[in-house]
Parts: structure tokens; C-alpha cells; sequence
């Protein structure tokens, strides 16, 4: 059955009416925004996939509860943070995240001119290796509004945080990041 | 330019390139930018690092992602709930539950019985040997051989054999007194068990009871004890039976424990036979003491019971 025109809310109710098999849409709809969130801020792309994975399997389980007072996005998205963040609560991972900071981009494939190609690569790379040693809130931070472009409002809503602090934290968050990426960009200017 | 100023300017550049400020406010920090090189570079070099974020490719899932997400979502949504798995489809569930509660309840009653069973198969079929009066040897072995759960059944019944023959002697007296010495032979039993560690094959009873009263005048110390030590035997004496020793005489019961080798077992019993009636009572095995090696030695309990009181 074709759901292009489907909203995630009435997936949501067609599920809860018993039609399991509407979970497979909002599962392609919604996989490459939680996959993306977990790498960026995790840093590392099978612990991301196996945070994924948990993500959907506890949606599943929950989304019979859910009534819609958000949006499904910014609710899976809720769900991503608490599996990322307990899964982030491992020392292990947090070496994995340094180390995988140190490794190419999977993704970055862009057919470019390869001068100019190698640049950017590199350019990605020193990005995530920049967020993976930020502050794990500063980084969701980032990667929530500057990379998956999540409202303040809704970032407010999926942290639990009052919303006007979202924005100075987040100031604070992307200097932190602009001192780690000083080299690259800071230095060019002053000089 | 103040440094004060370019805090605050700082503090707003966020705001200004995702272009939140009101306009007043935006036009002041543009004006600042043009005239604090300084700031200008900051706003530069973060306006390049937001860019570089959202710049960041998109990176995709696994090949397969969604697909082994739905397995596994199926998978879940087939498996039933702790729920459904206790109480339902609840007429499918009342009847199995019943039928368990059944087959415990007959395995239960079945157990019971099956551990019931040794005790009465003991009582059943596996009799005490006791040695004969005639042509019966008695073995060590076959006293090993029976069961340790025969004891306690083979002291009641001694115990019921003992109130039988009071009972025919007639008086309630010689009954407390006889009930008096089987405890006494009880606790002696127990002390023996401790202090004896020879190869001890058991413990019998041989019961005499006299033709006359003129026999059992000084019979144990003048005829008994005597007899016994001519057979290599001792008499055992201990400390709380000697206590409670009654003065012997003939018109009460009277209990005497023999130690005496076995085979001279029944030609002691014939040379008691010279002063009254014997008769064997049931044999008691005794728990092989590991390690002994010396002769086979008998255990005799001998009850002298006063002539039988003949009514007219």
C-alpha cells in the first residue's frame, strides 16, 4: 500500500489500529535523520546503527502511548537522545568516538575535482572530529540545529530544558567548536 | 573600540547570522562589524564553522537498515505478552492450568507413596535372622545384610513381645519392673554402642523362663555367671544399671547382658535349659565396627522370668 501522502500522525493511527506494517514507512521515512543524529554526535557508524536499530524497536514498544502532543519526529527523536546518551555513558564508547573522529567520512563520496575533493574530505573530517570532542550536550546541540536543523522549540521540548537557554547554550557550543576548528578557519582570517 | 562593546556584540552574533535580531539590533552589530575587524573576523569564522556543520554529508544507514528493523519489530509483535502468555486464550489456559495442578497433585500422592513403601517392605520382607534353636548357623554377613531401618521396627516389637510374656506372668508389678529394665537396656544399648568397638555380630535375646520357684534362688551369681564365664563369655555391668540393680530373687524378672562368643551360643542355651524353659527372641543387628577383626562376639540379652503362676 502506497503511504507517500500519509502523515507521520496518521501512520501513527493506522498503527494503533492494528496495522503493524505502517511502522515499516515511518521507519524508511524517518531512518536516515535518527541514523545521521547518532553518527554525527556519536561518531561512530556501527554504534550508530545498533543505537538505530534500538531507537525504532523502542518506538515500536512505546508508540502505541504516543498521542501526538509533539511532532513523531521530534519524539523519535526524544528516544535517540536516551538511547545515545546511556549508550555514551560507556567509557569504551567515548574512546571509540575519539578514535573514530580520527577516521574518513563514509559518506563523503562527492565527485569533485580531486584537489578540491581531498580538501573537503578533510574539511568533514576535522568537523566531526571537532564535534567528537566537544561536550557530548554541546554537540547534540549542534548537531540537532545546525546539521538537522531542529527548531529551539523543539530541541527545548526533546531536552526537557526551558527553551531560552537553548539558544545561549548553543552560542556558547558552536564558539567551543570554532576554537577546536581555530586552525582551519581562525587562522586564515587573522592572518 | 571598546572591549566591553565587542562582548556584547560578540554575545549577539549567533543570533545575527541565523538573522534572529530585531532590526534596530541588527543594524547596530552590522555597524560594528564594518568598524571592529576584530569581531568581523569572529562573525566570519563562526558564521564558517555553522556552515561547515550543516555542510556535513548525509550520511546513510546500513544497506538492509529498515529491513532488519522490521524483522525484528515482527518478531516482537508475534512473540505474546507476559500477559497473554499467563492468562490467555484464558479457556486454552484454565484447562492447562488444571491439568498441571493435576498431574502435581498425582506425582505428589505418588512420591508419598513410593517413600512409604521401603518402610513396610523392610517390615514385610526382610525379616531379622535370628538364630534357631537347632542346626541354624549364625553369620556375621547375614546380620550385615539386613537393613538398618529394621531396627527401630525390631526394638517395638520386642517391646510388644516383652508386654506379652508380663502379661502372662500376671502381675502389674513385674510388668512396671520389666518395662523399667527395657529402658534401662535401651540406655545400655547406647552406651554399649559407644564403648564396645570389637567385632560385635549383634544382640539377641534368650528368655528363660524357670521351672520353679526353689531355681531361682541366687540363680544369676551361683548357676548364670558361672556358666557364662565357663563359656569364655563375661556379664556386662554398667554404671546405670548397676544403680537400679534389683536384689535378686526369683519371683521378679530379671535382665542380665552376656557377652559370649558364638559358637559356643548353643551349647550355652542347652545348659539353660537345664533350669527352666528358653526360648530365642528376635536378633538385633549391630553395626558392623570397621576395622575389627577379632572373634565373633554375641550380645545376649537374658531375661529370667519367675515361674508362670498357674490358676486353678
Amino acid at each position: 500500500m502506497d503511504h507517500e501522502g500519509v502523515s507521520d500522525w496518521e501512520c501513527v493511527q493506522k498503527f494503533q489500529s492494528g496495522d503493524t506494517d505502517v511502522f515499516g514507512v515511518l521507519v524508511r521515512r524517518h531512518e536516515t535523520r535518527i541514523f545521521n543524529l547518532l553518527y554525527r554526535w556519536l561518531g561512530n557508524y556501527d554504534e550508530a546503527s545498533d543505537v538505530a536499530q534500538e531507537v525504532f524497536l523502542s518506538a515500536f514498544r512505546a508508540i502505541k502511548c504516543f498521542r501526538g502532543d509533539s511532532s513523531f519526529a521530534t519524539w523519535l527523536y526524544r528516544i535517540g537522545v536516551k538511547h545515545a546518551k546511556n549508550r555514551q555513558k560507556s567509557l569504551a564508547l567515548a574512546r571509540q568516538r575519539q578514535e573514530a573522529a580520527e577516521h574518513s567520512d563514509p559518506a563523503d563520496d562527492s565527485p569533485l575535482d580531486p584537489a578540491k575533493e581531498v580538501e573537503q574530505r578533510e574539511l568533514h573530517d576535522l568537523v566531526q572530529q571537532g564535534l567528537s570532542r566537544l561536550q557530548a550536550d554541546d554537540a547534540l546541540l549542534i548537531v540537532l540545529h545546525d546539521l538537522q536543523e531542529v527548531s529551539y522549540e523543539e530541541i527545548a521540548t526533546l531536552l526537557d530544558v526551558p527553551l531560552g537557554t537553548v539558544k545561549p547554550r548553543l552560542h556558547r557550543a558552536r564558539q567551543a567548536l570554532k576554537d577546536k576548528l581555530s586552525s582551519h578557519f581562525g587562522g586564515k582570517k587573522w592572518q | 573600540m571598546a572591549v566591553k562593546e565587542c562582548e556584547e556584540i560578540q554575545a549577539w552574533l549567533s543570533d545575527y547570522l541565523e538573522g534572529n535580531l530585531e532590526s534596530g539590533r541588527h543594524r547596530a552589530v552590522e555597524d560594528h562589524l564594518y568598524l571592529c575587524p576584530i569581531c568581523l573576523a569572529e562573525s566570519e569564522s563562526l558564521a564558517d564553522t555553522i556552515k561547515s556543520v550543516g555542510n556535513l554529508p548525509s550520511v546513510e544507514p546500513p544497506p538492509g537498515f529498515s529491513r532488519r528493523v522490521m524483522v525484528q519489530v515482527r518478531e516482537e509483535a508475534a512473540r505474546p505478552g507476559l500477559w497473554e502468555r499467563l492468562f490467555l486464550p484464558f479457556r486454552i489456559k484454565v484447562a492447562l492450568q488444571a491439568a498441571m495442578l493435576l498431574l502435581v497433585g498425582i506425582l505428589g500422592i505418588y512420591v508419598y507413596q513410593k517413600n512409604e513403601m521401603p518402610q513396610r517392605k523392610i517390615s514385610e520382607t526382610a525379616p531379622v535372622k535370628a538364630p534357631t534353636t537347632e542346626g541354624e548357623d549364625f553369620r556375621e554377613t547375614d546380620l550385615a545384610k539386613a537393613p538398618r531401618a529394621a531396627v527401630p521396627l525390631a526394638l517395638s516389637q520386642e517391646r510388644a513381645r516383652l508386654d506379652d510374656q508380663v502379661a502372662s506372668a500376671g502381675t502389674l508389678r513385674s510388668q512396671n519392673a520389666l518395662l523399667e529394665e527395657t529402658r534401662q537396656s535401651s540406655a545400655t544399648l547406647r552406651a554399649e554402642k559407644k564403648e564396645a568397638a570389637t567385632s560385635l555380630a549383634g544382640r539377641f535375646e534368650l528368655v528363660l523362663q524357670l521351672r520353679s520357684q526353689e531355681e531361682g534362688e541366687g540363680l544369676v551369681q551361683e548357676r548364670i555367671v558361672p556358666l557364662v564365664k565357663s563359656f569364655n563369655g563375661q556379664r556386662l555391668q554398667f554404671a546405670d544399671a548397676v544403680k537400679k540393680q534389683k536384689p535378686e530373687s526369683s519371683l521378679q524378672p530379671q535382665t542380665l547382658w552376656i557377652i559370649l562368643p558364638a559358637d559356643q551360643f548353643e551349647r550355652f542355651k542347652s545348659e539353660l535349659a537345664s533350669m527352666g524353659t528358653v526360648k530365642t527372641g528376635q536378633i538385633v543387628p549391630a553395626e558392623p565396627a570397621l576395622g575389627a577383626t577379632g572373634p565373633v562376639q554375641l550380645r545376649i540379652q537374658l531375661k529370667i522370668l519367675p515361674p508362670v503362676s498357674r490358676k486353678p
